[in-house]
């Protein structure tokens, strides 16, 4: 086993390269979740078109509200620069924006002067939840690109040799997935603690808080990366559709912000999702949940991981020993 | 020119014959907008739908993937032993992989308008009416520069496996900073700054600034800058393309 853990490395720093760019992804992730966390604010940002670019009554404090003279382009409210554009000539507003009616509605209440509960509409993911939901995308891929090393051995046909050697498949499918679970853990925290302390910033989670999470997502990725490589035969097949699969459901489950008024099938599709069970649980943990009330997610999340793994030994062993 | 048609022809259905190829270019474009299109559909309004949104910046996304399919076009195992066939027979060196940036472009061009007018046919994602021409050129151009990076980070990297995983982390990096998968601009100066870095927030600016305010000052640039890198890629490839990377 050892001797797979040494090869494994040997193989990995051959290709140096792949290793910075790795790295070098995740520092980005995590700088930008800190980033983006600590610059949203409040329930939007507003362009507030006046006749000579001034505005003398009281302004709604959860907004980012610019005012100006000159309407912006259309295509601003598109691109998501301005979330409306409200113009006031002489008191009477009027309202322009691609949002919902909701959103609509609050503001036509707002600009005319009554109140509304300024909390609609705002997101309350904690910051160790964002930067989680950042990272899992990248940890997730990253496990996919790991564990090239089990499928060249298959492309090359050298797994017929292990498959006959004293090793056991499990014990080497076991080393692999070591090997890709240590890459995806270690720089991962490593970097996540070195950017907190360059950037001074908080992360939300304790030490031995993120060493749980993200080993968790780490193990994850690697039984579903060792999945999907016993069941591809090629590499690049396993490649891509790991991916694609990742990256489409990745952001299904709303790691990088959550999706509201879905309809109520696809939101039953997608809390069959692992990454969404696995985002429950750090959210339900960073609010503060009843640990019986989040640890349903974390058993599903576990099981499904289990079960990858358990199919990927099956169906290699299946494959290349007993035939 | 008959013999890089031969070339061409037969890369062009290498491709085309390949059912995941077929899949990542149809299939995957309409599914990752139609799946998010429709979960977001409900924070946007009437007027400007989230299949407005997704339906350009997705196509976008897909568009720059492109990369990786002429990447596999050209460094394919089966198609490696091809190419070392070609290179035994008189013909000059830049066919082969002029044609596999040719034959990817015309694959996945044909593919992406097929995703398109399914698009504007089912959720009528807005293409720009008129101007619609413009952002489907503008588009092309993009693609055709896709097609060049993947096949120029071959005959740099000299394996395809590599530029595969390379490249989809690059794509998927500049498409989060371009904001393709969620709007950053809203998130203040310092991001928008950094957003226009990517040269996808370029392209997503230009074409968003066609349809929706009948503006084209960005699209001659756009367009100039993307023909004039994709030049610079083939003659990037021709000095990096060394054949005896196939013994």
């Amino acid at each position: 086993m050892i001797s797979i853990l040494k090869n494994d490395l040997n193989r990995l720093l051959c290709k140096k390269f792949r290793i910075v760019l790795t790295l070098t992804l995740t520092t980005l992730a995590i700088m930008a979740a800190i980033f983006i966390n600590t610059h949203v604010q409040g329930m939007g940002n507003i362009a507030l078109v006046t006749e000579n670019g001034k505005y003398d009554k009281a302004l709604p404090s959860s907004f980012n509200i610019t005012i100006t003279d000159e309407s912006p382009a259309f295509s601003e409210l598109v691109s998501g620069k301005y979330d409306a554009i409200i113009t006031d000539t002489n008191g009477t507003v009027s309202i322009e924006t691609i949002k919902n009616d909701d959103y609509r509605t609050s503001l036509q209440a707002l600009f005319s002067g009554q109140t509304i509960s300024e909390n609609a509409g705002s997101n309350n993911r904690g910051i160790g939840t964002r930067i989680i939901g950042y990272l899992m995308m990248f940890m997730l891929l990253e496990g996919v690109v790991l564990m090239y090393m089990f499928a060249d051995d298959k492309e090359k046909k050298q797994i017929t040799r292990v498959a006959v050697s004293p090793l056991s498949m499990t014990k080497y499918l076991f080393s692999h997935s070591i090997f890709t679970f240590l890459f995806i853990f270690i720089p991962t925290l490593m970097i996540l603690y070195i950017v907190k302390f360059v950037m001074a910033a908080d992360i939300g989670f304790s030490l031995p808080e993120y060493i749980l999470l993200l080993g968790i997502i780490s193990a994850f990725a690697t039984a579903f990366s060792l999945f999907l490589n016993a069941l591809a035969s090629k590499s690049e097949t396993a490649n891509m559709m790991g991916s694609a699969i990742v990256i489409l459901t990745t952001m299904l489950s709303g790691s990088f912000y959550s999706f509201e008024k879905g309809n109520a099938l696809l939101e039953n599709i997608i809390s069959v999702l692992p990454q969404k069970a696995y985002l429950t649980f750090v959210g339900g943990l960073e609010s503060g949940l009843a640990i019986q009330d989040i640890l349903p997610s974390l058993f599903y999340l576990t099981s499904l991981g289990l079960i990858f793994f358990i199919v990927a030994i099956v169906k290699t062993k299946k494959d290349y020993v007993n035939h | 020119m008959y013999q890089f048609n031969r070339i061409f022809k037969m890369d062009l259905i290498n491709l085309a014959t390949n059912p995941m190829w077929i899949f990542y270019s149809t299939g995957f474009p309409l599914l990752l907008i139609l799946i998010i299109g429709f979960l977001t559909s409900g924070s946007y309004g009437k007027e400007v739908t989230s299949y407005d949104y997704y339906g350009i910046t997705m196509m976008i996304f897909t568009v720059l993937y492109s990369a990786t399919i002429s990447a596999n076009s050209f460094m394919e195992e089966r198609i490696k032993s091809g190419n070392m066939r070609i290179i035994h027979s008189p013909v000059p060196p830049f066919f082969i992989y002029f044609s596999k940036i040719l034959a990817s472009f015309v694959f996945t061009t044909i593919c992406y308008t097929f995703a398109g007018i399914v698009l504007m046919l089912t959720v009528h994602v807005n293409f720009g009416g008129s101007n619609g021409v413009f952002v489907w050129g503008l588009l092309v151009l993009l693609n055709f520069f896709s097609c060049t990076l993947g096949v120029l980070m071959c005959c740099a990297l000299k394996s395809e496996s590599t530029t595969n995983q390379l490249l989809s982390m690059l794509i998927t990096l500049l498409a989060v900073l371009g904001g393709l998968f969620f709007p950053l601009d809203g998130l203040g100066k310092a991001i928008e700054m950094i957003s226009y870095l990517s040269p996808v927030k370029w392209i997503s600016t230009a074409i968003f600034q066609l349809i929706y305010d009948q503006k084209d000052v960005l699209l001659a640039p756009t367009a100039f800058i993307i023909t004039g890198l994709s030049v610079l890629m083939i003659l990037l490839s021709t000095r990096l393309f060394k054949r005896e990377d196939y013994l």
